[in-house]
């Protein structure tokens, strides 16, 4: 069967461990709780060619005391770079991931995963500002891992991309 | 290098390093197939292990990691569906590889009662500052927020940063009025929200100037360094994209910056319709006189910021007295430059 491993990045708190856990088993917490290290799960998914193991790695969120170690994102075929809509901070440490990450892998499919679209009305990114995002060329979606709203599509769109890459 | 120890320490020690960590190893070929494997297996659930499967398939997180291009690889605290928090350690040998499995779950879940305090403390101040920040602070919005200060009134040691816009006003005269607000209003979120994720407080932002408070939000340093921590991804240009917008015919918005530090009095205005964070105090003024004073890219801090800027102080070059008269002895960042 094909493995692929899949890294989720982003800021503390913006949601990666929510969208993993709402993907694989369909469940939401409000509870915040924080990742420390990498939390390892699977998903298999059924593709055209036949079956696909995801390997998802939930990596810590980087905030002033973890940042994340590079080695984490040795054999990634796909990154989901996570930004909560209600914090413009996280904007920046996605844009500074996502040059981190591709020195480290290359130009692996990436897409920027503008997270808790259940709380539009509380966003501090513009629409102006997303437009202005995708007109730089990155691919981005708007998810709630809260209501499920995008992240399957998610998911699947990242997946369609890594298989085209390979 | 050689330590006597006696031997009850070294048994003490060889326990604590190794035994609690329940190890376990398993010897990889090339292509990552096991060969052999040992230790405390049971502890990562993968007894009983056959001989001849690819490692991926016995552990998930092996996946796309081989081969090592280079030296020993650590992967730190990872967290498989079931089982221990593992340590990983892939050392590569001629002909092979040895994955080494160390159990670090007791330590993952001291980290993460620490780094579990650690956001939600940093949640709280970047909710703080957004409620106080942008002349929106009513006494109610900032009460459910357990402000550090007291309402009625307070004197604070700030250090308070003025940002002065530079290019703005020239463009004013000659950019498209909406492409120039919207790269301006972007240009002042992206300040705001850097400043306010680094226990900043936005105190105010009209036209093309800005000012941020620190030392006004619980941080875990000093504010004087909180406020150069926060400012030198944008003077060394590492700020995730530069601070700088085109307004056509080559006009850029770039930021000029004063910092300085002292007492002021901070309260909250509560009139009716009004409602806002208000201070006064010689920082203020000092800061925005330095700000004016600056040139675009450019930081100028006065003696206070210098004497609390630690290793920082290395960075930075005096001006000649009465530069920028009514703020004292004045310093200014030096860039760094490419050698």
């Amino acid at each position: 069967m094909i493995k692929k491993k899949i890294c989720m990045l982003g800021a503390f708190a913006v949601g990666k461990t929510s969208l993993v856990q709402q993907y694989v088993h369909s469940i939401f917490s409000e509870k915040y709780q924080t990742t420390v290290g990498v939390k390892i799960d699977k998903k298999t998914l059924s593709v055209e060619s036949g079956a696909i193991d995801l390997i998802l790695w939930d990596i810590h969120g980087e905030d002033a005391f973890q940042s994340v170690r590079t080695s984490y994102l040795r054999g990634a075929a796909g990154l989901l770079i996570v930004v909560d809509g209600t914090r413009r901070a996280t904007l920046d440490t996605a844009f500074d991931l996502k040059t981190r990450a591709t020195e480290t892998v290359g130009a692996v499919p990436t897409i920027l995963v503008f997270n808790k679209s259940d709380l539009a009305a509380d966003w501090e990114i513009t629409p102006a500002e997303l437009a202005q995002v995708r007109q730089k060329g990155a691919v981005t979606v708007e998810t709630s891992a809260k209501t499920g709203s995008g992240v399957e599509e998610t998911f699947e769109m990242l997946v369609r991309a890594m298989l085209e890459h390979a | 290098m050689k330590i006597d120890l006696p031997p009850l320490i070294c048994d003490y020690l060889c326990h604590r390093a190794l035994v609690d960590r329940h190890p376990a190893y398993l010897h990889l070929d090339r292509q990552g197939t096991v060969l052999a494997a040992g230790g405390d297996l049971a502890n990562y659930r993968v007894e009983p292990l056959q001989t001849g499967a690819p490692v991926s398939t016995v552990f998930d997180f092996m996946e796309g990691l081989l081969p090592l291009e280079d030296d020993a690889c650590h992967l730190e605290c990872l967290q498989p569906q079931a089982g221990a928090c593992i340590d990983a350690h892939i050392i590569p040998e001629s002909g092979g590889y040895w994955l080494l499995l160390l159990d670090t779950s007791e330590e993952e879940q001291r980290r993460q009662a620490m780094q579990q305090k650690a956001n939600e403390l940093a949640l709280l101040r970047e909710a703080q500052a957004r409620q106080l920040s942008g002349g929106n602070a009513s006494t109610a919005n900032v009460e459910r927020l357990a402000l550090p200060f007291e309402a009625a009134g307070e004197r604070k040691d700030l250090a308070v940063l003025a940002v002065g816009l530079r290019g703005a006003a020239a463009a004013a005269s000659t950019a498209a009025p909406a492409v120039y607000l919207e790269q301006l209003f972007l240009l002042r979120r992206r300040l705001a929200a850097h400043f306010q994720a680094r226990a900043g407080v936005l105190y105010r932002q009209t036209g093309d100037l800005l000012m941020v408070f620190f030392g006004l939000l619980t941080a875990a340093t000093a504010k004087e360094e909180q406020a150069l921590k926060a400012l030198m991804p944008i003077l060394q240009d590492e700020w995730g994209a530069a601070p700088e917008k085109q307004l056509g015919a080559g006009t850029r918005l770039r930021p000029a910056l004063g910092l300085a530090s002292g007492p002021a009095i901070v309260g909250l205005d509560q009139t009716p319709g009004a409602a806002g964070l208000q201070a006064v105090g010689a920082p203020l003024q000092a800061a925005d006189l330095l700000q004016q004073r600056a040139q675009p890219g450019e930081l100028l801090i006065d003696q206070t910021i210098f004497e609390k800027a630690g290793a920082l102080q290395d960075r930075f070059d005096a001006l000649p007295a009465d530069s920028v008269p009514g703020t004292g002895r004045v310093y200014t960042y030096r860039k760094k430059t490419l050698t």
